[in-house]
């Protein structure tokens, strides 16, 4: 079944934007690192980041400067919630049930997937990135 | 106690953080945290009452709506290893939301108890204050 292939921990390999010229974006750096899990309760769980973030320099959750703030959560992305496989269109459909980006909350993120040998790579629909087509592309590999 | 007990999906039933001068924090009503049989870990929580931006964009937040935003969320992953003696997990973290908990260890004490699972953590600075966290978890079936 097309669901048991997804189940496990998938670790970042890369996170790219396509362009339709052919220029490829790091939208958070070439560094990005980054989980990917799917668990047999039908839940899954993903987060992207930047390795090199600023310290908050109180060290505290709640006590960041705006600037520590900003730089932290938008080099940060995270969502969680219970996933479903639209095996015909090769789609895997994420409800979203929480996000770091509280616009995301409650709503459905589709991608196309795709597995070979032991790589995972979900490629989102055609989007429009500075007045450009483009496709997100997050590649994962299985980890050990 | 074998990791197996923990291995799956658990979610938040209920979050309190208990401060030295006696006040409560509940910072998130919700969340989720998963155990693999490999030693993976991965732990989200969120406040859900947090104003959605007004441009529905991630990277074009204001100061006001980034800030209710990272505050009412935590989110870490890397790998886990439980100790019998003390009744602690410790979480060795390889990616935070948080910064500064980027390649350190969280250690929570546990206590399990059927499909509940509660995790106990050392003081922690919340605020400017010392506050221990006492976070109620609920195996998935």
């Amino acid at each position: 079944m097309a669901r048991d292939q997804f189940l496990g921990v998938w670790k970042l390999v890369s996170f790219e934007f396509r362009l339709a010229d052919g220029i490829v974006i790091h939208p958070m750096g070439s560094g990005v690192v980054g989980v990917l899990m799917y668990e047999a309760s039908g839940y899954m769980a993903l987060q992207l980041m930047e390795p090199d973030r600023p310290e908050f320099e109180s060290g505290d959750w709640l006590r960041g400067t705006a600037e520590e703030i900003r730089s932290a959560f938008e080099g940060c992305m995270a969502y969680y919630g219970t996933f479903e496989v639209d095996e015909p269109k090769s789609m895997i459909i994420h409800h979203v049930q929480g996000s770091t980006f509280p616009n995301w909350v409650g709503v459905d993120r589709q991608q196309f997937y795709e597995f070979s040998h032991d790589r995972l790579t979900l490629t989102s629909l055609p989007m429009t990135l500075a007045g450009e087509r483009a496709i997100g592309v997050l590649t994962f590999q299985r980890a050990k | 106690m074998d990791n197996e007990k923990f291995v799956g999906t658990w979610k938040l039933v209920s979050s309190e953080y208990r401060c030295a001068d006696g006040e409560r924090l509940k910072l998130y009503d919700a969340g989720i945290l998963m155990y693999d049989a490999q030693g993976n870990m991965s732990v989200q929580l969120m406040q859900h009452n947090r104003p959605a931006f007004a441009k529905s964009d991630r990277l074009s937040g204001t100061p006001e709506e980034i800030r209710a935003a990272f505050q009412g969320y935590q989110a870490y992953y890397g790998t886990y290893t439980i100790d019998e003696g003390p009744r602690t997990v410790t979480h060795h973290l390889v990616g935070s939301l948080l910064p500064n908990w980027v390649g350190v260890d969280q250690v929570r004490y546990l206590d399990l108890e059927g499909e509940r699972l509660t995790l106990r953590t050392p003081p922690l600075s919340l605020r400017g204050k010392d506050a221990v966290g006492y976070l109620v978890w609920e195996k998935t079936k």
